[in-house]
Protein backbone atom coordinates (compact mmCIF):
# COMPACT_ATOMS: atom_id res chain seq x y z
CA UNK A 1 0.00 0.00 0.00
CA UNK A 2 2.32 2.42 1.02
CA UNK A 3 6.09 1.95 -0.01
CA UNK A 4 9.30 4.37 0.84
CA UNK A 5 12.74 3.74 -0.64
CA UNK A 6 15.58 5.47 0.26
CA UNK A 7 13.95 8.67 0.70
CA UNK A 8 15.21 12.04 1.52
CA UNK A 9 13.69 15.15 2.09
CA UNK A 10 14.77 18.90 2.87
CA UNK A 11 13.10 22.03 3.30
CA UNK A 12 14.98 25.33 1.94
CA UNK A 13 17.96 26.05 4.51
CA UNK A 14 16.97 23.38 7.13
CA UNK A 15 18.68 20.03 7.75
CA UNK A 16 16.93 16.84 7.01
CA UNK A 17 12.99 16.57 7.88
CA UNK A 18 13.57 12.95 6.64
CA UNK A 19 17.00 11.30 5.81
CA UNK A 20 16.99 8.04 3.82
CA UNK A 21 13.69 5.99 4.79
CA UNK A 22 12.82 2.80 3.58
CA UNK A 23 9.81 0.89 4.71
CA UNK A 24 6.85 -0.68 3.73
CA UNK A 25 3.45 -0.79 5.08
CA UNK A 26 0.67 -3.18 4.42
CA UNK A 27 -2.52 -2.59 3.21
CA UNK A 28 -4.62 -2.79 6.06
CA UNK A 29 -1.80 -2.41 8.93
CA UNK A 30 -2.43 0.31 11.94
CA UNK A 31 0.93 2.21 12.30
CA UNK A 32 1.78 4.63 14.45
CA UNK A 33 4.47 7.07 13.71
CA UNK A 34 6.29 8.65 16.87
CA UNK A 35 8.84 10.74 17.53
CA UNK A 36 9.48 14.29 19.01
CA UNK A 37 8.21 17.73 17.75
CA UNK A 38 10.54 18.17 14.67
CA UNK A 39 11.37 14.78 14.11
CA UNK A 40 9.51 14.55 10.63
CA UNK A 41 6.18 13.01 10.96
CA UNK A 42 4.22 15.57 9.77
CA UNK A 43 6.66 15.68 6.32
CA UNK A 44 6.38 12.11 6.09
CA UNK A 45 2.74 12.50 5.82
CA UNK A 46 3.29 15.19 3.07
CA UNK A 47 4.90 13.28 1.10
CA UNK A 48 2.48 10.73 1.38
CA UNK A 49 -0.73 13.27 0.31
CA UNK A 50 2.19 14.49 -2.87
CA UNK A 51 1.98 17.89 -0.54
CA UNK A 52 5.73 18.13 -0.81
CA UNK A 53 7.87 16.05 -3.42
CA UNK A 54 11.25 13.97 -2.11
CA UNK A 55 14.41 14.81 -2.99
CA UNK A 56 15.86 11.78 -3.47
CA UNK A 57 14.18 8.16 -3.70
CA UNK A 58 10.93 6.58 -4.62
CA UNK A 59 7.47 6.78 -3.06
CA UNK A 60 4.88 4.58 -3.48
CA UNK A 61 1.13 4.80 -2.69
CA UNK A 62 -1.66 2.70 -3.63
CA UNK A 63 0.69 1.21 -6.70
CA UNK A 64 1.64 4.59 -7.98
CA UNK A 65 5.12 6.18 -8.16
CA UNK A 66 4.94 9.91 -6.53
CA UNK A 67 7.59 11.15 -8.21
CA UNK A 68 6.50 10.37 -11.74
CA UNK A 69 2.33 11.40 -10.77
CA UNK A 70 1.56 14.15 -12.60
CA UNK A 71 0.28 17.08 -11.57
CA UNK A 72 -2.83 16.84 -12.45
CA UNK A 73 -3.27 13.48 -11.39
CA UNK A 74 -2.66 14.50 -7.81
CA UNK A 75 -6.30 14.94 -6.69
CA UNK A 76 -7.27 11.59 -8.09
CA UNK A 77 -4.15 10.12 -5.36
CA UNK A 78 -5.73 12.15 -2.57
CA UNK A 79 -9.13 10.72 -2.88
CA UNK A 80 -7.61 7.27 -2.22
CA UNK A 81 -6.27 9.02 1.57
CA UNK A 82 -8.23 10.38 3.99
CA UNK A 83 -6.67 12.69 6.19
CA UNK A 84 -7.32 13.66 9.63
CA UNK A 85 -5.53 16.70 12.16
CA UNK A 86 -5.46 18.14 15.14
CA UNK A 87 -6.42 20.89 14.83
CA UNK A 88 -9.72 19.33 13.45
CA UNK A 89 -10.05 21.82 10.08
CA UNK A 90 -13.69 21.65 9.62
CA UNK A 91 -15.63 24.26 7.96
CA UNK A 92 -17.52 26.50 10.80
CA UNK A 93 -20.50 27.90 8.42
CA UNK A 94 -21.43 24.78 7.56
CA UNK A 95 -23.30 21.87 9.67
CA UNK A 96 -22.01 18.63 10.65
CA UNK A 97 -23.48 17.07 7.89
CA UNK A 98 -22.70 19.81 5.36
CA UNK A 99 -19.21 19.32 6.53
CA UNK A 100 -19.13 15.63 5.46
CA UNK A 101 -21.05 15.75 1.93
CA UNK A 102 -18.30 18.79 1.45
CA UNK A 103 -16.12 16.53 0.78
CA UNK A 104 -18.08 14.97 -1.89
CA UNK A 105 -19.35 17.51 -3.56
CA UNK A 106 -16.53 18.85 -4.70
CA UNK A 107 -15.33 15.68 -6.22
CA UNK A 108 -18.81 15.90 -8.17
CA UNK A 109 -20.44 12.90 -6.38
CA UNK A 110 -24.07 13.64 -7.27
CA UNK A 111 -26.65 14.16 -4.49
CA UNK A 112 -28.32 11.04 -4.54
CA UNK A 113 -24.85 9.51 -3.47
CA UNK A 114 -24.21 11.99 -1.06
CA UNK A 115 -27.21 11.31 0.64
CA UNK A 116 -27.10 7.59 0.97
CA UNK A 117 -23.20 8.21 2.18
CA UNK A 118 -23.19 10.89 4.78
CA UNK A 119 -25.99 9.66 7.23
CA UNK A 120 -24.15 6.02 6.97
CA UNK A 121 -20.51 7.33 7.80
CA UNK A 122 -22.12 9.86 10.67
CA UNK A 123 -23.97 6.43 12.11
CA UNK A 124 -20.73 4.81 12.01
CA UNK A 125 -19.04 7.92 13.66
CA UNK A 126 -22.33 8.00 16.38
CA UNK A 127 -23.46 11.60 15.53
CA UNK A 128 -26.25 10.98 13.61
CA UNK A 129 -27.98 13.05 16.31
CA UNK A 130 -25.90 16.15 15.75
CA UNK A 131 -26.31 15.78 11.67
CA UNK A 132 -27.41 20.00 11.92
CA UNK A 133 -25.54 21.36 14.15
CA UNK A 134 -23.00 23.79 13.73
CA UNK A 135 -19.14 22.84 14.82
CA UNK A 136 -18.55 25.48 17.68
CA UNK A 137 -21.84 23.48 19.00
CA UNK A 138 -19.84 20.50 18.93
CA UNK A 139 -16.91 19.11 22.01
CA UNK A 140 -13.72 18.45 20.64
CA UNK A 141 -14.26 15.11 20.51
CA UNK A 142 -17.24 15.31 18.51
CA UNK A 143 -15.54 17.70 16.19
CA UNK A 144 -13.04 15.32 15.90
CA UNK A 145 -15.55 12.21 14.68
CA UNK A 146 -17.07 14.97 12.20
CA UNK A 147 -13.53 15.32 10.47
CA UNK A 148 -13.28 11.62 10.81
CA UNK A 149 -16.38 10.95 9.43
CA UNK A 150 -15.38 13.58 6.44
CA UNK A 151 -12.00 12.02 5.90
CA UNK A 152 -13.95 8.26 5.38
CA UNK A 153 -16.62 8.97 4.01
CA UNK A 154 -15.36 8.17 0.30
CA UNK A 155 -14.15 4.90 1.79
CA UNK A 156 -10.26 5.74 1.36
CA UNK A 157 -7.70 2.99 0.95
CA UNK A 158 -5.09 5.01 3.47
CA UNK A 159 -6.46 7.25 6.85
CA UNK A 160 -3.50 9.67 7.68
CA UNK A 161 -4.27 11.28 10.92
CA UNK A 162 -1.74 13.88 12.66
CA UNK A 163 -1.44 13.75 15.85
CA UNK A 164 -5.79 13.41 15.95
CA UNK A 165 -6.10 13.42 19.78
CA UNK A 166 -3.26 16.23 20.27
CA UNK A 167 -6.01 18.29 21.47
CA UNK A 168 -8.33 16.02 23.29
CA UNK A 169 -8.77 14.97 26.88
CA UNK A 170 -7.25 10.90 27.76
CA UNK A 171 -11.15 9.50 27.73
CA UNK A 172 -11.86 11.26 24.71
CA UNK A 173 -8.90 10.42 23.09
CA UNK A 174 -10.03 6.47 23.99
CA UNK A 175 -13.39 6.98 22.16
CA UNK A 176 -11.36 8.32 19.04
CA UNK A 177 -8.64 5.35 19.02
CA UNK A 178 -11.46 2.88 19.07
CA UNK A 179 -13.04 4.45 16.33
CA UNK A 180 -9.95 4.60 14.59
CA UNK A 181 -9.63 1.08 14.98
CA UNK A 182 -12.76 0.13 13.84
CA UNK A 183 -11.89 1.83 10.44
CA UNK A 184 -8.75 0.17 10.38
CA UNK A 185 -10.98 -3.76 10.89
CA UNK A 186 -12.61 -2.53 7.44
CA UNK A 187 -9.21 -2.55 5.35
CA UNK A 188 -8.12 0.66 5.99
CA UNK A 189 -4.87 1.61 6.21
CA UNK A 190 -4.37 3.20 8.87
CA UNK A 191 -1.20 5.42 9.80
CA UNK A 192 -1.01 8.35 13.10
CA UNK A 193 1.53 10.20 13.74
CA UNK A 194 1.72 11.16 17.50
CA UNK A 195 3.21 12.00 20.62
CA UNK A 196 0.87 10.58 23.18
CA UNK A 197 2.65 7.34 24.93
CA UNK A 198 -0.42 6.15 26.67
CA UNK A 199 -2.72 5.14 23.36
CA UNK A 200 0.13 3.78 21.63
CA UNK A 201 1.31 1.58 24.26
CA UNK A 202 -2.17 0.36 24.75
CA UNK A 203 -3.14 -0.28 21.13
CA UNK A 204 0.08 -2.51 20.65
CA UNK A 205 0.35 -1.83 17.18
CA UNK A 206 3.41 -1.36 14.38
CA UNK A 207 5.21 1.41 15.48
CA UNK A 208 7.54 3.51 13.87
CA UNK A 209 9.64 6.03 15.18
CA UNK A 210 11.64 8.80 13.95
CA UNK A 211 14.53 11.20 15.34
CA UNK A 212 15.69 14.65 13.83
CA UNK A 213 14.42 12.73 10.52
CA UNK A 214 15.92 9.10 10.98
CA UNK A 215 14.37 6.09 10.98
CA UNK A 216 15.33 4.70 14.43
CA UNK A 217 12.82 1.68 15.31
CA UNK A 218 10.14 -0.12 13.22
CA UNK A 219 8.73 -2.35 15.51
CA UNK A 220 5.56 -4.64 15.41
CA UNK A 221 2.82 -4.17 18.48
CA UNK A 222 5.40 -1.49 19.88
CA UNK A 223 5.31 0.74 22.46
CA UNK A 224 6.06 4.51 22.68
CA UNK A 225 9.27 4.29 24.10
CA UNK A 226 11.75 2.02 24.53
CA UNK A 227 12.19 0.75 28.06
CA UNK A 228 15.78 0.52 29.34
CA UNK A 229 16.59 -3.30 28.60
CA UNK A 230 17.91 -3.97 32.17
CA UNK A 231 14.52 -3.13 33.67
CA UNK A 232 12.32 -4.84 30.59
CA UNK A 233 15.26 -8.30 31.18
CA UNK A 234 14.27 -7.74 34.99
CA UNK A 235 10.09 -7.72 34.60
CA UNK A 236 11.01 -10.43 31.55
CA UNK A 237 12.31 -13.04 34.14
CA UNK A 238 9.72 -11.74 36.92
CA UNK A 239 7.24 -12.76 34.20
CA UNK A 240 8.95 -15.99 33.34
CA UNK A 241 9.13 -16.91 36.93
CA UNK A 242 5.38 -16.49 37.58
CA UNK A 243 4.60 -18.48 34.46
CA UNK A 244 6.53 -21.60 35.47
CA UNK A 245 5.61 -21.35 39.49
CA UNK A 246 1.74 -20.72 38.35
CA UNK A 247 -1.04 -23.01 38.75
CA UNK A 248 -3.98 -21.39 37.82
CA UNK A 249 -4.75 -21.44 34.43
CA UNK A 250 -5.80 -17.33 34.52
CA UNK A 251 -2.44 -16.67 36.27
CA UNK A 252 -0.74 -18.54 33.01
CA UNK A 253 -2.25 -16.64 30.37
CA UNK A 254 -1.98 -13.23 32.05
CA UNK A 255 1.77 -14.46 32.54
CA UNK A 256 2.47 -15.69 28.83
CA UNK A 257 1.09 -12.15 27.63
CA UNK A 258 3.40 -10.33 30.29
CA UNK A 259 6.03 -11.95 28.79
CA UNK A 260 4.79 -11.37 25.15
CA UNK A 261 4.66 -7.43 25.86
CA UNK A 262 8.52 -7.19 27.50
CA UNK A 263 9.97 -9.19 24.87
CA UNK A 264 8.54 -7.46 22.00
CA UNK A 265 9.32 -4.09 24.10
CA UNK A 266 12.80 -4.71 23.93
CA UNK A 267 12.71 -5.46 19.94
CA UNK A 268 12.73 -9.25 20.12
CA UNK A 269 9.44 -9.70 18.55
CA UNK A 270 10.73 -12.43 17.04
CA UNK A 271 11.76 -14.16 19.71
CA UNK A 272 8.59 -13.69 21.27
CA UNK A 273 6.55 -15.99 18.82
CA UNK A 274 9.07 -19.01 19.98
CA UNK A 275 9.23 -18.20 23.69
CA UNK A 276 5.50 -18.18 24.38
CA UNK A 277 3.32 -21.15 23.02
CA UNK A 278 1.21 -20.08 20.62
CA UNK A 279 -2.23 -22.11 21.97
CA UNK A 280 -2.43 -20.68 25.25
CA UNK A 281 -3.72 -17.01 24.52
CA UNK B 1 -24.96 19.11 -12.60
CA UNK B 2 -24.42 18.99 -9.37
CA UNK B 3 -20.71 21.12 -10.03
CA UNK B 4 -22.13 24.01 -12.18
CA UNK B 5 -24.94 24.83 -9.60
CA UNK B 6 -22.10 24.67 -6.66
CA UNK B 7 -19.68 26.51 -8.97
CA UNK B 8 -22.61 29.42 -9.82
CA UNK B 9 -23.58 29.58 -6.46
CA UNK B 10 -20.19 29.95 -4.97
CA UNK B 11 -19.71 32.83 -7.42
CA UNK B 12 -22.78 34.93 -6.21
CA UNK B 13 -21.64 34.08 -2.56
CA UNK B 14 -18.71 35.33 -3.19
CA UNK B 15 -19.79 38.14 -4.77
CA UNK B 16 -22.45 39.10 -2.28
CA UNK B 17 -19.39 38.93 0.36
CA UNK B 18 -16.96 41.29 -1.07
CA UNK B 19 -19.49 43.57 -2.35
CA UNK B 20 -17.64 46.34 -2.29
CA UNK B 21 -14.65 45.53 -3.92
CA UNK B 22 -16.70 43.77 -6.13
CA UNK B 23 -18.87 47.10 -6.77
CA UNK B 24 -15.05 49.20 -7.37
CA UNK B 25 -13.87 46.33 -9.92
CA UNK B 26 -17.31 46.51 -11.58
CA UNK B 27 -17.33 50.58 -12.14
CA UNK B 28 -13.71 50.60 -13.15
CA UNK B 29 -14.49 48.34 -15.72
CA UNK B 30 -17.01 50.30 -16.74
CA UNK B 31 -14.89 53.48 -16.52
CA UNK B 32 -12.22 51.98 -18.59
CA UNK B 33 -14.82 50.56 -21.29
CA UNK B 34 -17.05 53.65 -21.66
CA UNK B 35 -13.55 55.40 -22.38
CA UNK B 36 -12.76 52.43 -24.99
CA UNK B 37 -16.42 52.30 -26.92
CA UNK B 38 -16.44 56.19 -26.97
CA UNK B 39 -13.23 56.11 -28.83
CA UNK B 40 -14.83 53.22 -30.99
CA UNK B 41 -17.89 54.83 -32.02
CA UNK B 42 -15.56 58.59 -32.91
CA UNK B 43 -14.06 55.87 -35.14
CA UNK B 44 -16.95 54.10 -36.60
CA UNK B 45 -18.61 57.95 -37.11
CA UNK B 46 -15.61 59.64 -38.62
CA UNK B 47 -14.88 56.67 -41.22
CA UNK B 48 -18.78 56.72 -42.26
CA UNK B 49 -18.07 60.52 -42.71
CA UNK B 50 -15.42 60.39 -44.60
CA UNK B 51 -16.66 57.80 -46.84
CA UNK B 52 -19.59 59.98 -47.35
CA UNK B 53 -17.79 62.80 -48.55
CA UNK B 54 -14.98 61.17 -50.79
CA UNK B 55 -17.42 58.36 -52.07
CA UNK B 56 -20.91 59.90 -52.33
CA UNK B 57 -19.68 63.69 -53.16
CA UNK B 58 -15.88 64.07 -54.47
CA UNK B 59 -15.67 66.60 -56.02
CA UNK B 60 -18.02 69.82 -57.27
CA UNK B 61 -17.67 71.74 -60.42
CA UNK B 62 -19.26 75.05 -59.99
CA UNK B 63 -20.33 76.48 -63.15
CA UNK B 64 -20.91 80.53 -64.22
CA UNK B 65 -24.68 80.73 -63.83
CA UNK B 66 -25.24 82.57 -67.72
CA UNK B 67 -22.46 80.10 -69.57
CA UNK B 68 -23.68 78.88 -72.98
CA UNK B 69 -24.62 75.46 -72.98
CA UNK B 70 -21.82 74.35 -75.50
CA UNK B 71 -19.22 75.16 -72.64
CA UNK B 72 -21.09 73.17 -70.18
CA UNK B 73 -21.39 70.48 -72.47
CA UNK B 74 -17.17 70.74 -73.43
CA UNK B 75 -17.03 70.43 -69.73
CA UNK B 76 -19.14 67.40 -69.18
CA UNK B 77 -17.30 65.58 -71.71
CA UNK B 78 -13.53 66.91 -70.51
CA UNK B 79 -15.12 65.19 -67.13
CA UNK B 80 -16.24 62.46 -68.64
CA UNK B 81 -12.94 61.82 -70.59
CA UNK B 82 -10.99 61.93 -67.37
CA UNK B 83 -9.40 59.02 -66.07
CA UNK B 84 -9.93 60.13 -62.73
CA UNK B 85 -13.57 60.45 -62.69
CA UNK B 86 -15.70 57.81 -62.17
CA UNK B 87 -19.02 59.50 -62.96
CA UNK B 88 -20.57 62.94 -63.04
CA UNK B 89 -24.20 64.18 -62.28
CA UNK B 90 -25.52 67.39 -63.61
CA UNK B 91 -27.28 69.69 -61.00
CA UNK B 92 -28.72 72.18 -63.92
CA UNK B 93 -30.53 75.54 -62.55
CA UNK B 94 -33.86 74.90 -61.32
CA UNK B 95 -32.18 72.01 -58.98
CA UNK B 96 -29.79 74.58 -57.86
CA UNK B 97 -32.64 76.88 -56.94
CA UNK B 98 -34.11 74.15 -55.10
CA UNK B 99 -30.90 73.27 -53.12
CA UNK B 100 -30.34 77.13 -52.14
CA UNK B 101 -33.79 77.65 -51.51
CA UNK B 102 -33.78 74.48 -49.50
CA UNK B 103 -30.21 75.23 -47.92
CA UNK B 104 -30.96 78.95 -46.72
CA UNK B 105 -34.72 78.24 -45.75
CA UNK B 106 -34.49 80.08 -42.75
CA UNK B 107 -32.39 82.74 -44.32
CA UNK B 108 -35.15 84.34 -47.61
CA UNK B 109 -32.52 87.62 -47.61
CA UNK B 110 -29.95 85.12 -49.51
CA UNK B 111 -32.43 83.31 -51.44
CA UNK B 112 -33.79 86.01 -53.08
CA UNK B 113 -30.83 87.13 -54.62
CA UNK B 114 -31.38 84.25 -56.77
CA UNK B 115 -33.74 83.23 -59.40
CA UNK B 116 -33.35 80.30 -61.26
CA UNK B 117 -31.75 81.51 -64.09
CA UNK B 118 -28.93 82.84 -61.69
CA UNK B 119 -28.52 79.81 -59.83
CA UNK B 120 -24.95 78.13 -60.31
CA UNK B 121 -25.05 74.88 -61.90
CA UNK B 122 -23.08 71.84 -60.88
CA UNK B 123 -20.98 68.73 -61.77
CA UNK B 124 -21.00 66.80 -59.03
CA UNK B 125 -18.72 63.98 -59.39
CA UNK B 126 -17.53 60.67 -57.87
CA UNK B 127 -13.70 60.16 -57.99
CA UNK B 128 -12.07 56.66 -59.22
CA UNK B 129 -10.00 57.25 -56.09
CA UNK B 130 -11.05 59.95 -53.82
CA UNK B 131 -7.27 61.38 -53.32
CA UNK B 132 -7.31 62.33 -56.46
CA UNK B 133 -9.73 65.53 -55.81
CA UNK B 134 -6.59 67.84 -55.50
CA UNK B 135 -5.18 66.90 -59.12
CA UNK B 136 -9.11 67.48 -60.45
CA UNK B 137 -9.26 70.46 -59.11
CA UNK B 138 -5.92 71.49 -60.99
CA UNK B 139 -7.06 70.53 -64.16
CA UNK B 140 -10.53 72.08 -64.07
CA UNK B 141 -9.63 75.06 -62.05
CA UNK B 142 -9.71 77.97 -63.60
CA UNK B 143 -11.06 76.64 -67.13
CA UNK B 144 -13.44 79.13 -69.09
CA UNK B 145 -17.08 78.41 -67.51
CA UNK B 146 -16.21 76.81 -64.45
CA UNK B 147 -16.25 79.32 -61.53
CA UNK B 148 -15.00 77.17 -58.57
CA UNK B 149 -13.45 73.43 -58.09
CA UNK B 150 -14.38 72.52 -54.39
CA UNK B 151 -13.94 68.96 -52.63
CA UNK B 152 -13.98 68.24 -49.27
CA UNK B 153 -10.51 66.64 -48.66
CA UNK B 154 -9.03 69.64 -46.26
CA UNK B 155 -12.51 69.36 -44.32
CA UNK B 156 -11.73 65.49 -43.53
CA UNK B 157 -8.36 65.81 -43.60
CA UNK B 158 -8.69 68.48 -40.45
CA UNK B 159 -11.29 66.48 -39.05
CA UNK B 160 -9.41 63.30 -39.17
CA UNK B 161 -6.46 64.76 -37.58
CA UNK B 162 -9.04 66.21 -34.61
CA UNK B 163 -10.69 62.67 -34.00
CA UNK B 164 -7.52 60.89 -34.42
CA UNK B 165 -5.36 62.91 -31.27
CA UNK B 166 -9.37 62.53 -29.50
CA UNK B 167 -8.71 58.75 -30.16
CA UNK B 168 -6.02 58.41 -29.33
CA UNK B 169 -6.24 60.13 -25.92
CA UNK B 170 -9.61 57.70 -25.38
CA UNK B 171 -7.30 55.39 -26.18
CA UNK B 172 -5.29 56.03 -23.39
CA UNK B 173 -6.88 57.05 -20.39
CA UNK B 174 -8.86 53.63 -21.93
CA UNK B 175 -5.39 51.38 -21.42
CA UNK B 176 -4.92 52.96 -18.05
CA UNK B 177 -8.41 52.69 -17.09
CA UNK B 178 -7.93 49.08 -18.70
CA UNK B 179 -5.19 48.31 -16.18
CA UNK B 180 -6.65 49.38 -13.21
CA UNK B 181 -9.71 47.15 -13.96
CA UNK B 182 -7.25 44.22 -14.18
CA UNK B 183 -5.79 45.14 -11.20
CA UNK B 184 -8.95 45.92 -8.91
CA UNK B 185 -10.36 42.11 -10.45
CA UNK B 186 -6.73 40.90 -9.26
CA UNK B 187 -7.79 42.38 -6.29
CA UNK B 188 -11.18 41.35 -5.76
CA UNK B 189 -10.36 37.76 -6.52
CA UNK B 190 -7.03 37.77 -4.24
CA UNK B 191 -9.59 38.71 -1.28
CA UNK B 192 -12.29 36.00 -2.43
CA UNK B 193 -9.68 33.83 -2.52
CA UNK B 194 -8.34 34.44 1.23
CA UNK B 195 -11.53 34.69 2.43
CA UNK B 196 -12.51 31.29 1.11
CA UNK B 197 -8.98 29.94 2.41
CA UNK B 198 -10.04 27.24 4.69
CA UNK B 199 -12.66 25.47 2.16
CA UNK B 200 -9.68 25.88 -0.23
CA UNK B 201 -7.84 23.70 1.50
CA UNK B 202 -10.41 21.59 2.69
CA UNK B 203 -11.02 20.85 -1.18
CA UNK B 204 -7.89 20.38 -2.34
CA UNK B 205 -7.31 17.71 1.13
CA UNK B 206 -10.13 15.34 -0.50
CA UNK B 207 -9.26 15.63 -3.70
CA UNK B 208 -11.27 18.47 -5.77
CA UNK B 209 -9.44 18.98 -8.65
CA UNK B 210 -7.37 21.81 -9.48
CA UNK B 211 -10.22 23.37 -12.20
CA UNK B 212 -13.15 22.43 -9.92
CA UNK B 213 -11.42 24.85 -7.41
CA UNK B 214 -10.30 27.70 -9.79
CA UNK B 215 -13.31 28.15 -11.80
CA UNK B 216 -15.70 29.85 -9.04
CA UNK B 217 -13.54 32.15 -8.91
CA UNK B 218 -12.77 32.86 -12.10
CA UNK B 219 -16.32 33.05 -12.56
CA UNK B 220 -16.35 35.79 -10.85
CA UNK B 221 -13.97 37.96 -12.42
CA UNK B 222 -15.39 36.66 -15.81
CA UNK B 223 -18.80 38.16 -14.22
CA UNK B 224 -17.58 41.91 -13.01
CA UNK B 225 -15.74 42.05 -16.54
CA UNK B 226 -18.75 41.14 -17.97
CA UNK B 227 -21.11 43.00 -15.92
CA UNK B 228 -19.17 46.17 -16.14
CA UNK B 229 -18.87 45.90 -20.45
CA UNK B 230 -22.96 45.55 -20.67
CA UNK B 231 -22.84 48.97 -18.34
CA UNK B 232 -20.37 50.74 -20.18
CA UNK B 233 -21.94 49.74 -23.35
CA UNK B 234 -25.14 51.15 -22.11
CA UNK B 235 -23.24 54.42 -21.33
CA UNK B 236 -21.58 54.41 -25.19
CA UNK B 237 -25.81 54.00 -25.95
CA UNK B 238 -26.55 56.96 -23.96
CA UNK B 239 -23.57 58.81 -25.37
CA UNK B 240 -24.40 58.50 -29.13
CA UNK B 241 -28.06 59.66 -28.76
CA UNK B 242 -26.80 62.85 -26.64
CA UNK B 243 -24.55 63.65 -29.46
CA UNK B 244 -26.96 62.67 -32.27
CA UNK B 245 -29.25 64.83 -30.08
CA UNK B 246 -27.04 67.54 -30.09
CA UNK B 247 -26.26 67.46 -33.86
CA UNK B 248 -29.29 67.76 -34.83
CA UNK B 249 -30.05 71.08 -33.01
CA UNK B 250 -27.08 72.51 -34.47
CA UNK B 251 -27.49 71.22 -38.10
CA UNK B 252 -30.61 73.70 -38.49
CA UNK B 253 -27.72 76.50 -38.23
CA UNK B 254 -27.11 74.59 -42.07
CA UNK B 255 -23.86 72.68 -42.92
CA UNK B 256 -26.40 70.13 -44.94
CA UNK B 257 -26.17 69.49 -48.47
CA UNK B 258 -29.06 68.12 -49.94
CA UNK B 259 -28.46 64.56 -50.17
CA UNK B 260 -27.89 62.10 -46.89
CA UNK B 261 -26.61 63.68 -43.46
CA UNK B 262 -24.66 66.54 -42.85
CA UNK B 263 -20.39 66.19 -42.53
CA UNK B 264 -21.25 66.55 -39.06
CA UNK B 265 -24.28 64.32 -38.74
CA UNK B 266 -22.16 61.88 -40.39
CA UNK B 267 -19.77 61.42 -37.72
CA UNK B 268 -22.44 60.80 -35.20
CA UNK B 269 -22.07 57.14 -35.08
CA UNK B 270 -25.58 55.15 -36.31
CA UNK B 271 -27.60 52.58 -33.63
CA UNK B 272 -25.81 49.84 -35.03
CA UNK B 273 -22.27 51.02 -34.81
CA UNK B 274 -23.18 51.40 -30.91
CA UNK B 275 -24.34 48.04 -30.68
CA UNK B 276 -21.17 46.15 -32.79
CA UNK B 277 -19.01 48.54 -30.06
CA UNK B 278 -21.09 47.36 -27.15
CA UNK B 279 -20.53 43.35 -28.20
CA UNK B 280 -16.85 44.13 -28.75
CA UNK B 281 -17.04 46.02 -25.08
CA UNK B 282 -18.94 42.88 -23.87
CA UNK B 283 -15.93 40.31 -25.09
CA UNK B 284 -12.85 42.90 -23.84
CA UNK B 285 -14.64 42.78 -20.64
CA UNK B 286 -15.04 38.99 -20.23
CA UNK B 287 -11.23 38.95 -21.27
CA UNK B 288 -10.68 41.61 -18.61
CA UNK B 289 -12.36 39.46 -16.35
CA UNK B 290 -10.71 36.18 -17.07
CA UNK B 291 -7.32 37.60 -17.08
CA UNK B 292 -7.20 39.37 -13.39
CA UNK B 293 -8.81 36.91 -11.87
CA UNK B 294 -6.27 33.94 -13.84
CA UNK B 295 -3.63 35.76 -12.20
CA UNK B 296 -5.24 35.75 -9.05
CA UNK B 297 -5.76 32.22 -8.86
CA UNK B 298 -2.60 31.23 -10.71
CA UNK B 299 -0.87 32.77 -7.73
CA UNK B 300 -2.81 32.75 -4.96
CA UNK B 301 -4.32 29.35 -5.19
CA UNK B 302 -1.32 27.64 -5.53
CA UNK B 303 -3.31 24.49 -7.14
N1 LIG C 1 7.48 24.21 5.43
C1 LIG C 1 8.65 24.05 6.06
N2 LIG C 1 9.70 24.85 5.76
C2 LIG C 1 10.88 24.67 6.37
N3 LIG C 1 11.12 23.75 7.29
C3 LIG C 1 10.13 22.92 7.66
C4 LIG C 1 8.84 23.04 7.06
N4 LIG C 1 8.04 22.08 7.59
C5 LIG C 1 8.80 21.42 8.47
N5 LIG C 1 10.04 21.92 8.52
C6 LIG C 1 11.14 21.41 9.34
O1 LIG C 1 11.28 20.04 9.06
C7 LIG C 1 11.51 19.32 10.26
C8 LIG C 1 10.44 18.27 10.44
O2 LIG C 1 9.20 18.88 10.69
P1 LIG C 1 7.82 18.12 10.82
O3 LIG C 1 7.74 17.13 9.74
O4 LIG C 1 6.75 19.12 10.92
O5 LIG C 1 8.00 17.37 12.21
P2 LIG C 1 6.91 16.83 13.21
O6 LIG C 1 5.60 16.74 12.51
O7 LIG C 1 7.46 15.52 13.63
O8 LIG C 1 6.86 17.77 14.35
C9 LIG C 1 11.56 20.34 11.37
O9 LIG C 1 12.90 20.65 11.62
C10 LIG C 1 10.85 21.53 10.81
O10 LIG C 1 11.37 22.70 11.34
MG1 LIG D 1 3.76 17.63 13.08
Amino acid sequence: MIRFENVSKSYKGTAKALNNISLEINKGEFVFLVGPSGSGKTTFLKLLLREEKADVGQIWVAGRDLGKLHHWKVPFLRRNIGCVFQDFRLLPNKTVFGNVAFSLEVIGRSKHVVDAKVPQVLELVGLSHKANSLPNQLSGGEQQRVAIARAFVNRPLILLCDEPTGNLDPATSQGIMRLLDRINRTETTVLMATHDASIVDTMRRRVIQLEAGELVRDQSRGVYGLEDPDLAGERLTGAIRAVTSGSDTDELVKGRKRIRRQVSDVGLASISEEAVPEKVD
Amino acid sequence: MLSIKRALRDTFINLWRNAQYALAAVLTVVVSLSLVGSALVVRQGVANATSQWSHGVGVQIWLNANDANSEVSSIGSALKASPLIASCNYVDHSQSYQLIKQVFASQPDIVNVFSVQTSPTIYRCVLTNPNDAPAVFKVFHGQPGVRDVKYPSQAIHTMEQITSILQLALLGMAVLMLGASIVLIFMTIRLAIYSRSREVSVMKLVGATNWFIRIPFMLEGLFEGIFGAVLAGGVVFGIRSILNSVVSKTDALGSSTSNGPSLLQATVATPHDALMSAIVLVFVGAGVGVFGSFVAVRRFLDV
